[in-house]
């Protein structure tokens, strides 16, 4: 049948009195009777299930109003004037919604807090007997999932969970319909849903997407159309008769609750109900469920009716000292730095093992999950033995994670499968028992079956499975290769669950260990290895990735495989048109810097002093000459800033070459130059551009840096006795500090020439500050100080 | 509308658009510069980016430029108040990238490697500038709720609303909470931080300012500056 669910409870509240900025729960204890009539127009109205009003009653939200001691008591209260309303087959669903706090990681409450926070609501609401819990209008599926798992724990009532998503199908923090119920399912909502944010037109695609992946039912309460705000009231334009029509569509497209948020009145409810009545649920398509995995905003279904997934194996620290390091001092930048790089490699779904030695495994684990989670949207596998750091990971994801790994072994089966349950992630089912490693395919079949029928007494699911072949090194074994191969058809005949395996064991102790993981990547490939857990940087390994793709069918018309292989126009970096192949040494350094190319100049620069050149003679005739015509191309338009500066990275490399052969060697300076950025200015990117450029056009660089006074800049240019002193400012609330340097370097009769420059300055600027010359950029504050010092 | 303080928020920087970073780099877009250079760039901001946003949204008198806070906060200057003329509430927002970026920028600058500089910068901006939509996205969702649209967001130095108001609009944003301050020039640190007022305005009821932010902007010579 279809269930109706009753309208919105705020506006009726309002309409009848509740004062704006009001506690709403407030009434359910002095204004009961107000509380109960709006319950009872609903009842009247058709409504199946009606919502307690308790929206907000959490011990958080309460706090806005003082009332955080009241949840138990605001609770019962409101199930008790929801009780005084019902008719004889009435069900009271306990409404239950966010804390107004973002959960870690994007905001900054603990998920156990937030745990807590709903553990109390939710056991006062089961308590005073509610039928239903529904956990609604939430945009976080990590807040979601905190308030699922307290709900889980304070009542066995089935649990409606329904998110708010925008019109784009996602929620505000990127969940999409598939993921959510993927997530909620496996951690084991009863019926799943939306509500609130959209009409019910933006909704039907979501009621669409909802029932290609779940079985569950699904629940839909739209608002009455999108809000618009008249009057200073926000009023929903959608009348009692659309949403009726709208009701309809909703059932057709698989909705069996149904029911109205904001802007839906009785009369909304009555024509929903009308539209209902005689309906019959939708037939759904059967869907076959795969095991998925997914992070906040991704899924990734493995198995054999999908391309081979990788997973990423690098974010382990077993044997790399610098990964370590990085994992035991909390920086966690290289752990990121091989998140992102495996994912550019090709892997989909990340493997993370916290296992250094003698550090606390329970917070890294959580650390690297939380940093992970927010910063790549591929999914992870929580690899690790220890039931503690399991939890931190398994509780800090925003998705479903895959657990790394459970044998049969006694104590991981205890520890690991009521974790897998509670946070419904999938496992990875290791066949190794306590007799040891079992050496056959048979006997490894025997092991899975036994774990999987432990896993399946403790509630999961089929598809919460995923089988290690097990791999064993071919050098100490050579039966080992194929006893895996034979294990994984074993796999793919008996259960069709998928599978997976360290895949680079099989060559230890054996050279060219790349040529043979590929070798047997391939063969595992055609015997039903679906994710293979390896190096993706491994080229051969992606190569034979690649060709695998589109052998089994997984890449249509070799469509990627073509992208990758097919010569293509190299877009790799020139920056300017190649030119012909240089006429002399001079020629072939002055083309090295033009292109940037500071590891190509260094021999050309040892040939040019071996060959008897000056250090002089290569100054002028190839490098200035090349930072001239450079500098020229900046002006028109025809090279950028980046290319300019890896030019002058390019002399600076040259510059370095020759003091290095002749260190003795003074070389001439066309003169030197004070820079700073004024004081109460903190901004430094133009200014060591500047400082970049005139170096490397042989000025002598005495950079203050940024946020320097006046009399810093005086003193420094007279001890240096320069000849240039360059002043930047940014901001408006700095250009003051121009014409006060300006004028204390005058009045302490310094004879340096003044150059300016900032995003604020202009030429007019310039001149009336008294500065002898004005730079719009690096390029031109080089030339401005050649011209003043006649050296152009 | 009660003011609730609003907690604070860490956007997700899962991609950062790579044209985006060019522009700021001052490359034009069609000009064949390294990818493998930019995409390693775009990586690395975002490994170093720590991003973080706080907003409040109050009501706003348009009549007399006034954010109605306690103590309220009067709007000096007709571009702003133009921008909002027609916002019934506005949200102040304060979004920052944290400094660890900044100081990698400097170090290679130090070291020489200039462009991986300026591009780090450039990814920086882009990063800040991905975290401040990503907060607009939450805000144009509350504002929704009330029946409005959002406006643009509109900062402190656009045209002639003033930069020194900065002190007064990290107070209002609560910009304490993630570490963002203003030095007495009124400058943000972090320096790659953001702060900005978006309006609410009634949906249906005028067409929303979509103000062209760099047309707004006073830094004249910028060389991401887009074209108008």
């Amino acid at each position: 049948m279809i269930h109706v669910f009753d309208g919105a409870m705020g506006t009726m509240l309002q309409a009848a009195g509740l004062p704006a900025g009001y506690c709403p729960e407030q009434w359910n204890i002095e204004q009961p009777e107000k509380v109960i009539a709006v319950h009872r127009a609903y009842v009247l109205s058709g409504a199946d299930i009606i919502e307690t009003n308790t929206f907000g009653a959490n011990r958080i939200k309460l706090s806005h109003y003082g009332l955080s001691a009241k949840v138990a008591e605001l609770n019962t209260a409101a199930v008790q004037a929801a009780k005084k309303a019902c008719g004889p087959t009435t069900k009271i669903a306990g409404s239950v919604s966010s804390t107004g706090k973002l959960v870690k990681p994007l905001g900054e409450l603990d998920f156990d807090t937030a745990y807590d926070v709903y553990l109390e609501q939710i056991t006062a609401l089961s308590k005073a007997g509610v039928d239903f819990i529904i956990i609604e209008t939430m945009i976080d599926i990590q807040e979601m999932r905190a308030a699922l798992l307290a709900a889980k724990a304070a009542t066995n009532k089935p649990i409606i969970c329904q998110l708010s998503y925008g019109a784009d199908g996602r929620t505000l923090t990127g969940t999409d319909p598939k993921t959510a119920a993927i997530i909620l399912e496996a951690m084991g909502a009863n019926i799943i849903g939306a509500n609130c944010s959209l009409g019910p037109a933006q909704m039907l695609p979501i009621v669409k997407e909802l029932a290609s992946s779940t079985t569950l039912p699904i629940s839909i309460q739209p608002n009455a159309g999108m809000p618009e705000l008249i009057d200073g009231k926000t009023l929903f334009p959608m009348t009692p008769a659309e949403m009726g029509s709208w009701a309809e569509k909703l059932i057709a497209a698989g909705a069996t609750y149904v029911g109205g948020c904001c802007g839906t009145t009785p009369k909304h409810i009555a024509n929903i109900k009308k539209a209902c009545e005689n309906k019959r649920p939708a037939a759904r398509e059967m869907i076959r469920l795969h095991t998925a995995i997914t992070s906040r905003s991704k899924t990734i279904y493995l198995g054999k009716d999908f391309p081979t997934t990788i997973i990423g194996e690098r974010i382990n620290p077993t044997g790399r000292k610098a990964l370590a390091a990085d994992i035991r001092e909390g920086h966690f930048i290289k752990v990121k730095q091989e998140a992102i790089a495996q994912l550019e490699a090709g892997a989909s779904i990340l493997d993370v093992n916290m296992g250094v030695p003698g550090i606390d495994q329970t917070a890294a684990m959580q650390k690297a999950i939380e940093e992970l989670s927010t910063l790549v949207d591929a999914p992870l596998a929580i690899d690790t033995t220890d039931p503690a750091a399991l939890e931190a990971g398994l509780k800090a994801y925003p998705g479903r994670a895959l657990i790394n790994s459970v044998s049969a072994e006694p104590e991981r089966l205890e520890s690991f499968l009521p974790l897998a349950k509670k946070y419904g992630a999938a496992i990875l089912c290791l066949p190794i028992a306590p007799g040891g490693v079992p050496a056959t395919a048979e006997e490894r079949v025997a092991i899975i079956k036994e774990i999987t029928a432990k896993a399946i007494t403790q509630g999961m699911r089929p598809q919460d499975f995923v089988l290690d072949a097990l791999v064993m090194t071919v050098a100490a074994n050579s039966a080992a290769a194929k006893e895996t191969l034979h294990t994984l058809k074993l796999y793919r005949e008996q259960f069709g669950y998928p599978s997976t395996m360290g895949l680079s064991n099989i060559s230890y102790g054996l050279p060219r260990r790349d040529l043979l993981n590929s070798a047997f990547c391939a063969m595992s490939i055609a015997s039903g290895l679906d994710a293979p857990i390896l190096n993706p940087y491994d080229k051969t390994m992606q190569d034979i990735l690649a060709a695998a793709a589109v052998i089994n069918g997984h890449d249509a018309s070799g469509k990627n495989y073509s992208i990758r292989y097919a010569p293509a126009n190299d877009t790799e970096t020139v920056t300017r048109t190649a030119s012909s192949k240089p006429a002399d040494i001079f020629a072939a350094i002055r083309q090295t810097v033009l292109h940037g190319e500071k590891e190509a100049v260094v021999p050309l620069i040892r040939q040019a002093l071996a060959e008897g050149h000056s250090s002089v003679e290569i100054t002028e005739e190839a490098l200035t000459a090349a930072m001239n015509e450079i500098g020229k191309d900046f002006g028109t338009g025809r090279v950028f800033l980046p290319q300019v500066l890896l030019a002058a990275e390019t002399m600076r490399a040259a510059f370095q070459t020759i003091k290095e052969v002749l260190p003795n060697q003074k070389s001439d300076k066309l003169g030197t130059v004070i820079l700073a950025t004024v004081k109460g200015d903190i901004h430094d990117l133009g200014k060591n551009i500047v400082a970049a450029l005139m170096e490397n056009n042989g000025f002598e660089i005495i950079d203050l840096g940024k946020d320097v006074d006046a009399a810093t800049i005086v003193k420094e240019a007279a001890a240096h006795n320069a000849s240039i002193v360059g002043l930047c400012a940014l901001m408006t609330t700095t250009l003051p500090q121009i014409d006060h340097t300006i004028a204390a370097l005058k009045a302490a009769g310094s004879k340096a020439s003044i150059i300016v420059g900032g995003a604020v300055l202009t030429e007019e600027y310039a001149k009336q500050a008294g500065a002898n010359a004005y730079a719009p950029d690096g390029v031109a504050a080089v030339n401005k100080a050649k011209e003043l010092l006649g050296k152009a | 509308m009660e003011v609730v303080i609003t907690p604070a928020y860490n956007p997700i920087l899962s991609n950062l658009d790579i044209s985006e970073i060019k522009r700021y780099a001052g490359l034009h877009q069609n000009f064949g510069f390294s990818n493998t250079m930019l995409q390693k760039t775009c990586s690395q901001a975002r490994i170093l980016a720590v991003p973080k946003a706080i907003w409040q949204v109050y009501p706003y008198t348009t009549k007399t430029a006034a954010i109605n806070a306690i103590p309220a906060l009067t709007l000096q200057g007709a571009s702003v108040r133009k921008h909002l003329s027609a916002s019934v509430y506005t949200a102040v927002l304060a979004v920052t990238i944290g400094s660890i970026l900044e100081d990698e920028t400097t170090n290679y600058f130090t070291k020489g490697e200039y462009t991986k500089g300026l591009l780090l910068d450039a990814a920086g901006t882009t990063a800040v500038e991905a975290a401040a939509d990503q907060a607009a996205k939450l805000i144009e969702h509350e504002a929704a709720k009330l029946g409005c649209q959002i406006t643009k967001r509109f900062s402190p130095g656009y045209n002639d609303f003033k930069v020194t108001v900065q002190p007064d609009i990290l107070a209002l944003a609560n910009a304490k909470e993630i570490n963002v301050s203003a030095t007495a020039s009124a400058m943000l640190f972090p320096r790659k931080s953001i702060t900005a007022l978006i309006g609410f305005v009634p949906s249906g009821t005028i067409e929303v300012c979509q103000t062209n932010t760099c047309h707004s902007c006073n830094k004249i010579n910028c060389l991401a500056r887009k074209e108008i």
